[in-house]
């Protein structure tokens, strides 16, 4: 890499300086965040502090006007029987303390009296029950403090009165059980039930002055006043202050949001449950008091677990806020929530980071400035010297002046320069008059010679070379040299390769001759001989190439001469050889078309030749069949019958034959060997596989086997029956012999069914019937099909239902019916009662796709598929394809029981394939069967 | 005293006419069991004379039958015939490498099948 001096001057200086500056800037606008954050954090614990005092403060007058009351209460000073003097008490006391909203006086008796603030101020609630009055009712009435006035209210609702008796309720009970008070979330409904309001109450038991349990006296603050009053605790706009309980309920906030639901209930009793109209503080409608919700929640897993003062700060809608959590402590475990928008601490702060910022640029720009005009003083002389070292490398007679210059270095190293210059000028007339002489000396070579520089360009021709390169010495691209002077690839039109071109290949080090080189002269070719040598510096570097040609003309012409002579020979042995190859190949062929195995045989067992190996199971190595005699390669008797056959053809001078079998991977092969007497020491053996015919003798077997059994089996019936009938020891037994005779026809109905079924086999799998295909409506045949099993179904309760597919088929239609007519029928032998069974039909493309109705097919349907799908037992997946086989139920109880005969299926399978068409089954056990079969459709 | 036969034979047909013919024209007691397994129980459940078997049935044939009749102390004793529908040579061939007391063809005289099982066990007719 490479940079000008100047760059290298500015560069580094310019990023010390940026970076410097930066780094400055950046610790300075660290320090001051972190200032901010210590300074925050402190006014913030402040503030939470300051905040639970003043609430401490707000909330200890309630307790105390509660205990003050409780202690009048059991001192006697006030008298639970006179509600008139407790009533004007409470007032006096409302009217003292306005944080308070209400106070209450219950009772054992079961007296309750309510006194609460009103909208206009010295305006009052009073609800009242005097147990010693007759009546015994809740009276509602409103006081008015300035004129002493006392107006009776409607009762809330006829026939509803939460307070009937104060010590059945809730809250009764649980103050009772709290000697020291309690604070407690009511609903109050004294404005009326469609006005709930949630009320924080202090509940205080107190005692009668004779010492047992007097009642509950209680204070309360409504829950939007205790808003009201945070919103006081909160510095000024944009931040606020909310309670919330450890469960994530809401109890008031100094957004002026209410805490809870004031709709009101269908139901009274729910009027004043509680739980319902809380609202959860995730829920409230202030984004702000969400936000932080979450955060909190998210920090902390649950509310509950904070449990001492926490600082924290996050983002909403692009502003930073602070949040100071403050757990109260004592009786109520609430969380004081107090959120300042960091802004209020910033403004100071953020004109002191602009100011920064600013100083910054200006030094910036000023330390560039100086940078670039300190780099240009130092860099201009060097830059001088440097243009006239370019024009002396170019070859300038002129070099430009160099540009004195006032720094001491530079200036010597100008004069040292400008010295140099005047004796390369000397040394180069020098050189130039030693070069003369060479080339007068090379020109005198009785040779063609010519010398390239590094970059391929020729530098020198002498004489001779000239009339052989006629184009002479000329300035011309390396890539070019062929073209230029006219070089061709010997006996063609090609030019030759510039890359294999000795004085090219010389160029790379290397020591190169070629003879392929024609020269075209322009009215002929030459044929060139080229010598080329590298000549290298005193670094193995390659300077020059010298090449050294000459004509050849003459030798081409003999050694051309020479080949032609040689090509007709060959020619001549490559026809005889042809024609032996054409006879052996002819041989070969004929052996390859034999199927058996041939085997040229000394007497000894050492085997001549062998042809078509491939053809046996052949024992032994296969690698070194002439190596060992094929008595070694034989299993032992099959080898000594082997020998004596061999040994009997010698004598005899007739043919021997062997059978044989024997077992290869565990699989057994049949074989048959001929032994042919050729001369007195030598036989043919001819050895064939004929494991294929032994197969074909077993499945015969078998089958007769089979079929012996199932038509014995149905004779033996029917044989029994007939003859304990005919020898009449049931002739006092009426009944038993009419079963006899059942047995038997039924038997021999079995036995023709199972007849017909072998013949229509056996003339469907011999070919001996050929079907007659012809054009037939799929709907109809399906008709027919379902027409003929209708009596057996309806036996059966099973029901058909059928979706015939309007295509026409090419098929034998009585083969396609009795088809259709076996999977019905098995279809209904395994259906229980009252299941279904469907017959579909529809066009597929290929034989086991079918074609989806709404999307067009790639290529027009060629098959019509048939399925018959039944809710039977369903057949396991390894008997899926044995079963179209012959008597291969998958019980074989079965065709006893439903009458089969065992070769229904394999009946169908040959008339689908017959058609060109396939035929298989699907299932699931326990589920049914589908059986699918396709038919060709007739191509319109 | 009254010989006491058992049949198995998964053909109910067949057991019938088995039956009917020894009882009726032997005169002697028999039972009857409609698989390998029955066949099995019901020869340990109670002493018998002589074991009438067949030999192709599904899940448990006669050969397996014969097998586990002659594992089992209590029934080696007990005489075995055939009763079968397999005549080829190969089968023939089987039967007699297994130590059975003789072997009935099917279809047999019902009549007279009564003295083919007496002939074969020597028993006095």
């Amino acid at each position: 890499m490479k940079f000008s001096l100047r760059n290298l001057l500015i560069v580094p200086f310019l990023l010390q300086v940026i970076g410097i500056t930066g780094l400055v800037g950046y610790l300075s606008y660290r320090s001051g965040q972190r200032a901010v954050q210590d300074i925050a954090r402190q006014m913030m614990t402040i503030t939470g502090q300051r905040a639970r005092e003043n609430l401490n403060a707000y909330l200890q007058t309630s307790r105390l006007v509660a205990q003050t009351n409780a202690y009048l209460l059991e001192t006697g000073a006030l008298s639970s029987t006179d509600l008139a003097t407790l009533e004007s008490h409470l007032v006096e006391q409302l009217q003292l303390f306005p944080e308070l909203t209400g106070m209450v006086f219950a009772n054992e008796a079961g007296a309750f009296l309510n006194v609460a603030r009103q909208a206009p101020p010295g305006s009052f609630s009073v609800r009242q029950r005097n147990v010693t009055v007759v009546d015994n009712r809740l009276y509602r009435y409103q006081l008015d403090i300035a004129d002493q006035s006392k107006t009776l209210l409607p009762p809330i609702r006829q026939g509803y009165d939460p307070h009937h008796n104060p010590p059945d309720n809730p809250w009764y009970a649980a103050a009772q059980a709290s000697p020291e008070g309690l604070w407690r979330l009511v609903v109050s409904l004294e404005r009326g039930d469609d006005q709930p309001r949630l009320v924080m109450v202090r509940f205080v038991p107190f005692q009668t002055p004779e010492g047992d349990f007097g009642g509950v006296f209680s204070t309360g603050i409504l829950l939007t006043q205790l808003g009201e009053f945070l919103r006081h605790l909160i510095p000024s706009g944009g931040g606020q202050i909310f309670l919330i309980e450890p469960d994530g309920h809401l109890v008031a906030t100094s957004t002026g949001e209410l805490p809870f639901d004031q709709q009101p209930r269908s139901d009274s009793a729910q009027h004043v449950v509680l739980q319902s109209r809380r609202l959860a503080v995730g829920q409230s409608r202030n984004p702000l008091t969400r936000t932080v919700a979450a955060s909190l929640i998210a920090d902390y897993g649950s509310l509950e677990n904070v449990r001492s003062p926490r600082f924290s700060h996050l983002r909403f809608d692009q502003k930073q806020y602070f949040v100071q959590t403050t757990p109260l402590q004592g009786e109520l475990n609430w969380l004081l929530v107090t959120v300042v928008p960091a802004s209020e601490f910033m403004a100071d702060i953020d004109a002191n980071t602009s100011r920064t910022a600013l100083l910054c640029a200006l030094a910036l720009i000023g330390s560039i400035s100086l940078g670039i005009w300190t780099a240009e003083y130092i860099a201009k002389p060097i830059l001088s010297l440097q243009r006239a070292t370019q024009a002396l490398t170019n070859g300038l007679a002129i070099v430009p002046p160099t540009q004195p210059s006032t720094i001491q270095e530079v200036e010597a190293l100008r004069q040292g320069f400008d010295r140099m210059v005047g004796q390369l000028v000397s040394s180069f007339h020098a050189l130039r008059d030693r070069e003369n002489t060479l080339a007068t000396f090379l020109n005198g070579v009785p040779v063609a010679l010519s010398v390239h520089d590094q970059a391929g360009q020729m530098l020198f021709l002498n004489a001779k070379g000239k009339e052989l390169l006629v184009n002479g010495v000329t300035t011309t691209d390396s890539g070019q040299l062929s073209e230029t002077y006219q070089l061709y690839q010997a006996g063609s039109d090609r030019l030759y390769p510039t890359a294999e071109l000795p004085m090219v290949r010389g160029l790379r080090g290397e020591t190169a001759y070629t003879d392929d080189i024609e020269v075209d002269t322009g009215d002929r070719r030459i044929p060139l001989e080229v010598h080329t040598i590298p000549v290298f510096n005193s670094l193995g570097q390659v300077l020059y190439s010298i090449n050294t040609f000459q004509d050849i003309t003459e030798r081409r012409q003999v050694e051309r001469f020479r080949v032609d002579y040689q090509r007709e020979l060959e020619h001549q042995v490559a026809q005889q050889m042809a024609s032996l190859a054409a006879s052996e190949a002819t041989q070969k062929a004929l052996i390859n078309a034999i199927p058996d195995l041939l085997m040229r045989l000394g007497r000894e067992g050492r085997p001549l030749a062998i042809y078509n190996p491939e053809a046996v199971n052949w024992l032994g190595d296969r690698s070194q069949l002439y190596e060992k005699s094929m008595y070694e390669n034989l299993p032992g008797p099959i080898a000594q019958e082997r020998q004596r056959c061999v040994e009997l053809a010698l004598e005899t001078g007739s043919i021997q034959r062997q059978e044989y079998e024997f077992v290869v991977g565990g699989e057994t092969f049949y074989e048959e060997a001929r032994i042919i007497p050729v001369t007195q020491d030598e036989v043919l053996v001819v050895v064939r596989d004929i494991s294929d015919r032994y197969r074909i003798d077993r499945l015969k077997d078998e089958f007769i086997s089979i079929i012996s059994h199932e038509l014995r089996t149905p004779l033996t019936a029917i044989r029994g029956a007939l003859g304990i009938l005919e020898s009449g020891v049931l002739h006092n037994r009426p009944q038993k012999a009419q079963q006899m005779l059942s047995m038997a026809l039924n038997n021999t109905e079995r036995l023709i069914r199972l007849v017909n079924d072998i013949l229509d086999l056996e003339r469907l799998t011999s070919g001996r019937i050929e079907l007659n295909l012809e054009p037939c409506h799929l709907d109809e045949l399906m008709a027919l099909a379902v027409n003929g099993v209708e009596a057996i179904a309806l036996e059966a309760n099973v029901t058909i239902q059928v979706t015939p597919a309007a295509a026409t088929v090419l098929a034998a239609p009585d083969a396609v019916v009795q088809t259709l007519t076996n999977l019905l029928g098995n279809a209904i032998k395994f259906s229980e009662a009252g299941s279904k069974i469907w017959l579909t039909a529809a066009l597929a493309s290929n034989a086991k796709a079918i074609a989806a109705p709404d999307t067009a097919p790639e290529t027009e349907p060629a098959w019509a598929r048939v399925a018959v799908k039944d809710q039977g037992r369903g057949i396991p997946a390894d008997r899926l394809e044995m079963i179209f086989e012959r008597f291969q139920q998958v019980d074989v109880s079965d065709s006893r029981q439903r009458g089969g005969t065992g070769l229904g299926l394999a009946i169908c399978k040959q008339i689908v394939e017959q058609h060109g068409g396939e035929i298989w089954a699907e299932s699931q056990v326990g589920y049914g069967s589908t059986f699918f079969f396709t038919l060709p459709l007739k191509i319109s | 005293m009254s010989k006491r036969i058992l049949v198995i034979d998964d053909e109910l047909d067949i057991r019938e006419v088995v039956c009917l013919s020894l009882e009726e024209f032997g005169g002697w007691q028999t039972d009857s069991a409609g698989s390998g397994q029955e066949g099995l129980d019901k020869a340990l459940a109670a002493p018998w004379d002589a074991i009438l078997l067949d030999i192709s049935m599904p899940v448990m044939d006669g050969f397996a039958v014969y097998e586990r009749l002659q594992v089992d102390r209590r029934t080696q004793t007990i005489p075995v015939i055939l009763l079968t529908a397999k005549v080829l040579t190969s089968d023939r061939d089987r039967f007699c490498t297994l130590g059975v007391a003789g072997v009935i063809t099917k279809p047999f005289n019902p009549v007279t099948v009564w003295q083919q099982v007496a002939q074969i066990l020597d028993w006095a007719t």
